[in-house]
This record gives C-alpha cells, sequence and structure tokens, in this order.
C-alpha cells in the first residue's frame, strides 16, 4: 500500500526523471507507430482489394508475422542495425533511431492484419462500385481508407497499445540508457529488478492509464463507425 | 463462335468457380450492341454473378468473355463504357451532385465538362430537385436513378443492372421502368437481372434462362422455371 501511495507521490511531485521516461516513451511510440502505419494501412487495404492467387498464404503471413515475439523482433533488427549489418553505419543500434525501427517492424504487421481484418466489415458493394466506375488501384485505397477510417484507427491505437507496452525491442536495441532511450517498461523491468517499486509503480500505472485511454478511444471509433 | 464485330459480349465456355465448385457456367452467349436482354431465373441461379462477370468484377475464370471484340483483362473500353450496377446501389458520402463529380473526376473529365455533364445528367434524369440532397438520405427509387445516372454522365452506354425494381414501391418501379425505356430508346446497351415481367415484358428484347449457375441462351420459359 505504500508503495502505491509512494508511486502517485512521484507522479503527482513531478518527478523529473519518471516524467522524462514516460515523454519518451510516448515520443518513440508515436514515430514508430507513425511509421508502421505509412506501409502497414496501404498494404492492409491491398490485401483486402486484391484478387491474385496466393492472396489467402500472403493474409496468413501477416497474420503469422503478427505473432512473432519482441526479442525474436528485436534481434531481427538487431542483425540490420548492428556494426556489421547492412544499416550498421547509421549509428542506430543503442540511440532512439533503433528503438523506433524496432517498434515500427512490430507495429507494422499488427497494422496490416488489423486493418485488412477491419476492413473486411466493410459492404463488397462499396468496392465493386469503385471498381466498376472505373476507379484506378490508388484511388480504391485511398477511397476505401477514407471510407474504413474508423476501423484503421482502431487498428493505430493497437500499434501504438502494443509499441508503447513492448519491453524486448526497447531493451535490445536501445540498451535501456538513463536519459536517452530508457523507456517505461525497460525501467519498469530495470527498478523492479532493484527493488525500486514506488518508481516501477508509478510507471505501471501512467502505463495502465495510456492502456485505458487507448481502449477508450478505441471504443469511440467503434461507436463512431456504428 | 467468333463474336459478330457488333457485339458488345461475347462468352465462351465459361466456367466460374466459387469454392471448387461451378457457380455459374456458359456454352455461349452474345449480347448485341444496342441490345436489351433480361437475366431470367429463380434466386440462387447464377444472374448477379453472370452480371458481375460480365463487368470483370469477378474472376479468374475458364473459358472466356469478350467486351466489343477484346477480353475484358486489360480491355480500356470495359471501364470506359460499361458499369454495373447493384441492386441496392451504393452512393458514396456526400451530396448528389458529389456523387456524379466524383464518377467524373474518376474518367478525368476537365471541370467544366463535368459541370455540363451534371447539368444534362440533371435534366435527363430529372435529378434538378435531388443534386443539393445527402446521398445517404434518398428512397430506393431515387437512389436508383441516381446511380444510373452517375453512370451514364460518366459515359457508360452498356449498363448492367441487377434487379433494377426490386423492393420498391409502385411509382418508384414505373420511374425506374420509364428511366430504363428511355436509355433504351436512346441506343444504350442494357443487361439486367428481374424477376418482374412486366419489366421483362416492356424492357427486354430478349431473355436468358439461368437454372443452377447454368446460362441458357435461347432458353424457353419452361426451361429454367
Amino acid at each position: 500500500m505504500d508503495s502505491i501511495i509512494g508511486a502517485f507521490a512521484l507522479l503527482a511531485g513531478g518527478e523529473r526523471e519518471v516524467w522524462w521516461t514516460v515523454a519518451t516513451s510516448l515520443r518513440f511510440s508515436l514515430w514508430s507507430t507513425l511509421l508502421a502505419v505509412i506501409p502497414g494501412v496501404p498494404l492492409g487495404a491491398a490485401l483486402f482489394l486484391g484478387r491474385f492467387k496466393g492472396k489467402r498464404a500472403a493474409v496468413a503471413m501477416v497474420n503469422a508475422v503478427m505473432a512473432v515475439p519482441t526479442v525474436v523482433v528485436g534481434l531481427f533488427v538487431y542483425s540490420f542495425i548492428s556494426r556489421s549489418g547492412p544499416l550498421g553505419g547509421l549509428g542506430l543500434l543503442y540511440a532512439p533511431g533503433g528503438v523506433i525501427l524496432g517498434q515500427a517492424a512490430l507495429a507494422f504487421p499488427l497494422v496490416a492484419a488489423m486493418s485488412y481484418t477491419g476492413l473486411q466489415k466493410l459492404d463488397p458493394r462499396y468496392n465493386e462500385t469503385l471498381l466498376t466506375l472505373g476507379a484506378g488501384p490508388w484511388r480504391r485505397v485511398l477511397a476505401i481508407v477514407r471510407e474504413g477510417r474508423y476501423v484503421i484507427t482502431q487498428s493505430v491505437l493497437a500499434a501504438f497499445g502494443r509499441v508503447t507496452g513492448e519491453v524486448g525491442v526497447s531493451m535490445m536495441l536501445g540498451g535501456n540508457i538513463r536519459w536517452y532511450t530508457r523507456t517505461m517498461t525497460t525501467t519498469i523491468a530495470l527498478d523492479a529488478g532493484k527493488g525500486e517499486f514506488e518508481r516501477a509503480l508509478s510507471l505501471g500505472i501512467v502505463l495502465l492509464s495510456v492502456a485505458l485511454a487507448i481502449n477508450f478511444l478505441s471504443h469511440l471509433a467503434v461507436r463512431d463507425a456504428a | 463462335m467468333r463474336p459478330s464485330p457488333s457485339a458488345a459480349f461475347s462468352v465462351a465456355r465459361l466456367a466460374f468457380r466459387y469454392e471448387r465448385r461451378v457457380a455459374v457456367s456458359c456454352e455461349g452467349l452474345e449480347i448485341g450492341l444496342g441490345e436489351s436482354v433480361a437475366f431470367v431465373g429463380p434466386n440462387g441461379s447464377g444472374k448477379t454473378t453472370m452480371l458481375k462477370l460480365l463487368n470483370g468484377l469477378l474472376g479468374p475464370f475458364d473459358g472466356s468473355i469478350e467486351f466489343l471484340g477484346r477480353p475484358l483483362r486489360g480491355n480500356p473500353q470495359l471501364r470506359r463504357r460499361s458499369v454495373y450496377v447493384h441492386q441496392h446501389p451504393v452512393l458514396f458520402a456526400g451530396t448528389v451532385r458529389d456523387n456524379l463529380a466524383y464518377a467524373l473526376r474518376l474518367k478525368r473529365f476537365g471541370r467544366e465538362e463535368s459541370a455540363r455533364r451534371i447539368d444534362e445528367a440533371a435534366e435527363r434524369f430529372a435529378l434538378g430537385g435531388l443534386l443539393a440532397r445527402e446521398a445517404g438520405r434518398l428512397s430506393g427509387g431515387e437512389t436508383q436513378r441516381v446511380a444510373v445516372a452517375r453512370a451514364v454522365a460518366a459515359g457508360a452506354d452498356v449498363l448492367l443492372l441487377d434487379e433494377p425494381t426490386s423492393s420498391m414501391d409502385a411509382e418508384s418501379e414505373a420511374g425506374v421502368r420509364s428511366l430504363l425505356a428511355s436509355l433504351k430508346g436512346s441506343g444504350a446497351t442494357l443487361v439486367f437481372s428481374a424477376h418482374d415481367e412486366t419489366l421483362v415484358r416492356d424492357i427486354a428484347d430478349r431473355t436468358i434462362g439461368f437454372a443452377g449457375g447454368r446460362a441458357l441462351d435461347g432458353a424457353r420459359q419452361g426451361d429454367y422455371r
């Protein structure tokens, strides 16, 4: 109980490092979600609109990639951005750019798969009408994204929640460096291990609030869609 | 079967499978330009699927479908001249004018030409009072009228219509019937599915029967009932 009171006191007192960590986490999550949305939403829409052989296999692959553990994604990105990797020269490892890239790799299949699944709920006549009126592939993608903006909003929110709550990628690619790459989740893991429960709990409360806010916004998106 | 030069659609040895089952098959079928053809037959007999196949909305399929003498795939005339209109057509968010303007933008008509075509469509299809109305607030008959107007304004002269008068009140039904009669009079090619015998009798030059997914060209009434 004392730890919980202490955690709230830390947050209310505006403890600088706690709020810096919160801001850094949210900044990483925003950028990585944005990076994932740029290819993820068009891919989800293209999977929805496309009529090609192997479509089921492509969808199954995107779904399968979504289930890959975060540390495996981290390891995969690590092999690209480590000094001997093809992107080693960019200096992304143990830097914010590396965390953002890794989180984007984590969120990308989630955005694509959730967009695809959500768009399937749209009235199929909509796509047929666009097609019969002569809309080209990009026009159809844009129109479908516009029509399915609520389900796409849900997928973006889910991706944001996923990257905010992940620990494997941030730890592996960011190195949990204080005042540089430390995020809420890596701080919680570190502080809990050191026995500093109050700070771990204070960040846990913020994480929980973010999760609740995302759920609430997602609920609003569904309600608006209906 | 060699397609006639004036054929809008030529179908040969068509078999379209859905989940490994042949959903629609047709040995041979030709629909001439300017012709009005009604697809008749019970529900689930393949009429809608055939209309969508003719408009390139479904595939892949075995056999061939040609539009104006060329295969559907990669045929630029298909989207330029032919439009499929659903039984319950979809109008996009916005006003009736927005809907017409969007279809014209898709066909890359300039602003002035689009405005001229919208005015022309408004007069021809009696849309004057509807242009500023929200598309989502129209009745079934009005929606059908706007969907046809949208297609025609964008340059389509081959219309594939799925049950154009279904679930309408008598007044709307009469309105759509007179709209189709006027389109027929202007030389448009009409291919439509219908249960409404009056519509078939008034509009169709000939009927094609459907039974169990098979198109029976030149069918007699008893073949598909």
